[in-house]
């Protein structure tokens, strides 16, 4: 029997790891929500959904053991044979000093690749391995799900990869070597990511709340299938992907976008701006990579436009709103995103950013 | 959000116009001391903000360093520093910054600091919270003796009060991690809300000096107290989080 902790009972840590495993492992959880610790340990149990041929499979998942994340020791930690890490970047490396303290080894979700060796040379262990879930999942369910499973999620059936040095984990995982995770790290970082949060930004401006309500937009499919196009050819340019994976990986990411039975949240793709206009992330960063193997880019400036106009009061990036609607256009650049106005992608967002809006309201007012 | 988005605007706009001014001829003058200075700078960026205020807000009262009068309703205006740090400025430091700040009865709501050298833009209002650029403010506790902390004097000569204040610094000097003189006090107030310095400490400091940089610090979780001198608009202050605020209003007692 293989027993794995799982720091961050969200989407993929309670929705997806489930499913890659058997009856001989067990999974117990680490969050930081009280309410949904308290929720879960009462139930005893929740369900999670994989979409399999169009149609919901339902795991029941017994809940033996959720901790907050202030009870969670190295003690704790030791009694385990395996570590899953499903948490933000922003947590992840608040996770340093505990696994300073232990030596179980650890498997690295929904992170930076650059994060995980930052915490490998932190800790000063080799024994931190990254994983790439190619898959979405969404921390909820329809209303109606919602009612009669409570805490339920949904989760597609996807692929994992994984470095090979973690194979002890066992279960339902490709155990890979590093050209392979290269390659579908290069496709899941600027494939899927650049697409799914822009059509995430264009999806809020109509008031979408799942993603596959956004791209139900005629204007929204166009652009972020446009935007998946500029990123496989960026992928193949600056990374070597072959035309044949990428392809199959677009129409892959584009189809998983307008799945209605996924219920993602648009408010969870959309979360924290900031951090995906980060210089080097899958906005920003990714547009400079094209801009650089000489991709046009039109699509993704569009949506990276649309990032700047996002508006919620409740995200922990709130904030971008205050500086969007202050700001001139260079000033924001500057000030807000760190754009310098040497830099290509600065000239080409101002370049773009009256033909950006006008399409934007185009999007607004053909719901 | 409507102020703070007019603040933002108007103090970027000048912050702007003041470092494109930087490496130009301005004329300058002193005022009440060798390091109390006035240039082309300070009038050009308080005559921006001051149009640009009363262009976009509905009712617009202020005190502004330069014109050092008190324009429109007594309770409810805001303090201007069209540029708080000029003798930096004219030495071609980079530490100068615009500073704004409303004050609206005895409470400090808003508050916005641009430093255009660095591009770091401080804002604030008790709605949206405390931010700098993209990120948010927040002011955690510490100890004296771990801390740095920032000393500002009076832009005006004070022979016997001013021994006072030289034997505080040096004790504080003693007792924290160091003392911090940037030569704006706007600055060390920002530089405290980022967690930077430790706790400020400052005498017969003008409204339009501290007021942005207050209401910064306090929103972003840190405290502040202010002590009255002979001029309803000078304030000795002091501004620090938890037990260190009242450890600093201890040591600054004789001074007060």
């Amino acid at each position: 029997m293989i027993k794995v902790l799982v720091f961050g009972a969200g989407a993929i840590g309670r929705g997806y790891v489930p499913w890659l495993f058997d009856s001989n492992h067990t999974i117990d959880f680490v969050d930081a929500n009280s309410k949904l610790i308290s929720e879960l340990k009462n139930q005893k149990y929740y369900v999670s959904f994989m979409i399999k041929d169009g149609a919901y499979v339902k795991k029941v998942v017994e809940v033996s053991n959720i901790y907050h994340i202030d009870e969670v020791t190295s003690q704790v930690v030791d009694d385990y044979d395996f570590v899953i890490t499903a948490v933000g970047p922003r947590q992840f490396m608040g996770l340093s000093e505990l696994f300073k303290q232990s030596a179980i080894p650890v498997v690295c979700f929904e992170n930076d690749r650059n994060l995980v060796s930052l915490m490998r040379s932190s800790t000063s262990r080799a024994n931190i391995f990254f994983g790439i879930p190619d898959v979405i999942s969404s921390n909820s369910t329809s209303k109606e799900l919602q009612e009669e499973f409570k805490n339920s999620l949904i989760t597609e059936d996807g692929q994992t990869f994984v470095e090979s040095g973690a194979v002890q984990l066992g279960g339902d995982i490709a155990y890979v070597d590093e050209a392979e995770i290269a390659k579908q790290w290069a496709a899941k970082l600027y494939i899927h990511n650049t697409p799914h949060c822009i059509a995430a930004y264009l999806g809020s401006l109509i008031g979408a709340e799942f993603l596959h309500e956004a791209m139900q937009h005629r204007l929204i499919d166009e652009i972020v299938t446009g935007v998946a196009t500029e990123m496989a050819e960026m992928t193949r340019k600056e990374y070597g992907l072959t035309n044949k994976f990428s392809m199959f990986y677009l129409n892959k990411e584009i189809a998983r976008f307008k799945n209605v039975l996924l219920c993602d949240p648009i408010k969870r793709i959309a979360r924290e701006p900031f951090r995906k206009l980060a210089l080097s992330d899958r906005l920003i960063g990714a547009a400079s990579k094209a801009i650089v193997n000489n991709v046009n880019i039109e699509n993704t400036l569009t949506g990276i436009i649309a990032a700047f106009s996002y508006d919620d009061p409740s995200d922990p990036d709130k904030n971008i709103k205050i500086l969007f609607n202050s700001l001139g256009r260079e000033d924001f650049l500057n000030i807000a995103i760190g754009l310098g106005k040497h830099e290509v992608v600065y000239q080409l967002l101002l370049k773009n950013w009256d033909s950006s809006l006008k399409l934007i309201e185009e999007v607004k007012h053909n719901v | 959000m409507s102020n703070l988005k007019h603040a933002i605007n108007a103090a970027v706009a000048a912050g702007n116009v003041v470092l494109a001014l930087r490496d130009t001829n301005f004329s300058r003058h002193n005022k009440e001391s060798n390091r109390d200075v006035v240039t082309e700078a300070d009038l050009i960026s308080e005559r921006l903000i001051i149009d640009s205020l009363t262009q976009n807000l509905l009712s617009f009262s202020y005190l502004s360093e330069e014109l050092n009068i008190l324009v429109g309703d007594q309770s409810n205006y805001w303090a201007i520093d069209p540029i708080d740090g000029t003798a930096n400025f004219v030495a071609g430091s980079s530490n100068f910054c615009v500073s704004l700040g409303h004050v609206s009865g005895a409470a400090l709501n808003t508050g916005v600091v641009f430093a255009p050298a660095s591009n770091d833009l401080y804002y604030a209002s008790i709605e949206e919270g405390a931010y700098k650029n993209q990120k948010k403010l927040s002011v955690n506790s510490c100890v004296l003796r771990e801390s740095l902390i920032t000393f500002s004097l009076p832009g005006k000569p004070d022979l016997e009060g001013d021994k006072c204040k030289y034997k505080l610094l040096s004790e504080l000097n003693q007792l924290s991690s160091g003392i911090i003189r940037l030569g704006s006090a706007a600055l060390h107030l920002v530089h405290h809300a980022d967690g930077v310095y430790g706790g400020c400490v400052g005498f017969d400091a003008p409204i339009w000096d501290i007021a942005g940089g207050l209401a910064i610090c306090n929103i972003a979780g840190s405290s502040y107290r202010l002590f009255p001198t002979d001029n309803e608009y000078r304030f000795h202050y002091v501004c620090a989080p938890g037990d260190l605020l009242d450890h600093l209003c201890v040591l600054m007692e004789p001074c007060l």
